[in-house]
């Protein structure tokens, strides 16, 4: 087992890997911009260093400070957490050249996975259903449009090499295409040094169901259930939960099935989430594959009560997986809700501030995962997330009233966040009955948003 | 303890990782050992603290700067690394209190992943008080020098 991990990350997801070291008996090495000297994860791993200024690009993303870290204090492992290096096959493929484990999936799995078309093409060969689209590239406006004839408008034009949103543009008929293919290509170039396209359908206000998969060096691999993650603004996921109201216990299975298989195609190792989306027909289809820990793991483990972080380590130690699939059991329901630094009244912009006064809410079955205490400076470098709020309980009902309750109780005081519109959400019937899609905030944005602020006067005074 | 046991114990305590030993029996006669000072190990982390309390690491820096709250500049590490005050280890070191150095002159190499970093200095000046050890591990903005600038 390792001796010494170093968390290449900040805030709550690096607090979370020490707290697992920690249980396991293995020393960790922070690492902190001199932006966040102060950070709880500082003062909680075994040995703390600072790698470089304020901006992410050259302290959380700076791979040469960052391995240097790692070998002068003699660390065994690295843990990219999620975001910055995690998805970095240059990064993983460095440690691996300087003996350090990176506990994640190889550099040359990640690249496989990494580039979306070429993912797709591979889960197409292994029998995973994917969004009817293109055969491979698509080399112009003139090729897209004749396989959108072949498939149907609405269509998404996208980057073989993308991620987080970038490269995708939507053309909803013929006389949209072209435009939508080079202006995609033109912020695939920006962004990602490559401008490889490839063609999807677009299927209309989908469900965002993934699966979490783990799987060993052993060839064992299995999924522990799926998260939905529909309820999100601008691609951005706000709420998630799990086990989905949309799947039956036959389409689960299947699904199931399908993203171990993906998994099994790729010679997936670690913990990976499979993205599907699913259509009004309950119809699924593999979008891509995350190959990182994600944010809203926790769900995951509330439901299973396997700690993903750990199960993470032990692979990367050449363990075998603790658990077999037919071990994998789903109880109860769980939910989190993301607590961002943002004002909902002013178009979400990120709101900075200090935390004046802090109360968690706690209980039974409340998790909170945050890195905040009182007197933490909210940082402009960084991106907005401040909490993960998750709550377990034995039905979907119960679990709704406990994200009510928890989020009544929090206190997060001199900074807004969304906390207040996060609750508003779980009184939503569409939310309630669990008949949501991708488009649940953007159609109801404006009635939860004067609901917020309706309620606000009103605290305010009462009697007006 | 006759001669040959005396050299079995020679070499047992050689081969160990002891400093120290000493055998006294009850004929009082004794056989004490000592090593030399060990080579200082490749690698000694200054700012590594007791586990206990993390944060006494960036303070481990901090309070070696603190003098330097006086007057002057410090020059601080732009990388994490090992930093060393001379070319090699037989080479006198590139400066030593008392240094009058040119704006751009190398003062010291930080070492990271095997590629060795000039740091020059950022003004004309002199060296006023070297605030690490020859070696010695260092973070990112850690002081490493404070130097008086000279118009």
């Amino acid at each position: 087992m390792f001796k010494r991990i170093l968390v290449a990350n900040r805030g709550e997801i690096a607090l979370r890997i020490i707290r697992c070291c920690r249980e396991m008996e293995i020393e960790t090495v922070a690492v902190y911009s001199t932006e966040d000297r102060s950070a709880l994860h500082v003062k909680l791993a075994t040995y703390a260093v600072c790698i470089g200024p304020a901006k992410a690009a050259d302290s959380y993303l700076n791979m040469k400070n960052i391995l240097a870290a790692a070998m002068k204090y003699q660390c065994d492992a690295v843990h990219p957490g999620f975001g910055f290096l995690s998805e970095n096959s240059e990064f993983a493929r460095l440690c691996e050249e300087c003996g350090i484990c990176f506990i994640g999936p190889s550099a040359a799995v990640m690249e496989q996975m990494g580039n979306k078309e070429a993912a797709r093409r591979l889960m197409q060969r292994s029998g995973v259903p994917v969004v009817p689209g293109s055969d491979g590239r698509v080399e112009s406006a003139e090729h897209a449009a004749q396989i959108a004839e072949k498939i149907g408008y609405p269509v998404l034009v996208k980057a073989s090499a993308g991620g987080g949103g970038r490269g995708i543009r939507k053309a909803y008929d013929v006389t949209e295409l072209a435009s939508a293919f080079s202006s995609a290509q033109a912020e695939a170039i920006s962004c990602f040094g490559n401008g490889e396209m490839y063609l999807e359908k677009l299927i209309v206000n989908p469900r965002h169901i993934e699966f979490q998969i783990l799987g060993d060096s052993q060839g064992n691999i299995i999924h522990l259930g799926e998260r939905d993650c529909s309820i999100q603004r601008k691609n951005q996921k706000l709420i998630e939960e799990a086990p989905s109201k949309a799947l039956t216990p036959a389409l689960r299975e299947q699904m199931g099935a399908a993203a171990v298989a993906a998994a099994r195609a790729a010679g997936y190792t670690s913990a990976g989430t499979v993205e599907f989306v699913m259509d009004k027909d309950g119809g699924f289809y593999f979008i891509e594959m995350n190959t990182r820990i994600q944010v809203e793991h926790p769900v995951t483990e509330m439901i299973t009560g396997v700690d993903l972080i750990r199960e993470q380590i032990r692979i990367a130690a050449g363990l075998p997986l603790l658990i077999r699939q037919e071990d994998v059991q789903i109880r109860g329901h769980a939910i989190e809700c993301r607590i961002n630094a943002e004002d909902p009244a002013h178009g979400f912009r990120p709101s900075p501030g200090t935390v004046q006064f802090l109360h968690l809410p706690g209980g039974c079955g409340v998790r909170v995962d945050t890195a905040l205490y009182t007197g933490y400076k909210t940082s402009p470098f960084y991106d907005s997330m401040m909490a993960k709020v998750i709550v377990h309980a034995p039905s979907r009902l119960e679990a709704i009233r406990r994200m009510r309750r928890a989020l009544e109780e929090m206190v997060i005081d001199g900074v807004q966040t969304n906390a207040d519109f996060a609750h508003l959400i779980l009184y939503h019937p569409d939310f309630i009955k669990g008949t949501y899609d991708t488009s649940f905030i953007e159609r109801n944005l404006e009635s939860l948003l004067q609901l917020d602020q309706e309620s606000e006067r009103w605290s305010a005074d009462p009697q007006a | 303890m006759n001669l040959q046991e005396i050299y079995d114990l020679m070499e047992k305590f050689e081969a160990s990782s002891l400093a120290e030993l000493e055998v006294q029996e009850e004929s009082g006669a004794r056989v004490s050992m000592k090593k030399a000072a060990p080579a200082a190990p490749v690698f000694v982390p200054q700012g590594i603290p007791a586990p206990v309390s993390a944060a006494t690491a960036p303070a481990a820096a901090e309070t070696a700067a603190a003098p330097a709250m006086q007057e002057g500049t410090l020059v601080k590490a732009p990388l994490v690394g090992t930093f060393y005050r001379a070319p090699s280890p037989d080479a006198p070191p590139f400066v030593e209190v008392g240094s009058r150095v040119k704006k751009g002159d190398t003062i010291c190499l930080i070492e990271a992943m095997k590629m060795i970093n000039e740091i020059p200095a950022p003004a004309d000046g002199v060296i006023e008080e070297i605030l690490v050890e020859n070696e010695s591990v260092v973070e990112y903005d850690a002081p490493l020098f404070r130097m008086k600038e000279l118009a």
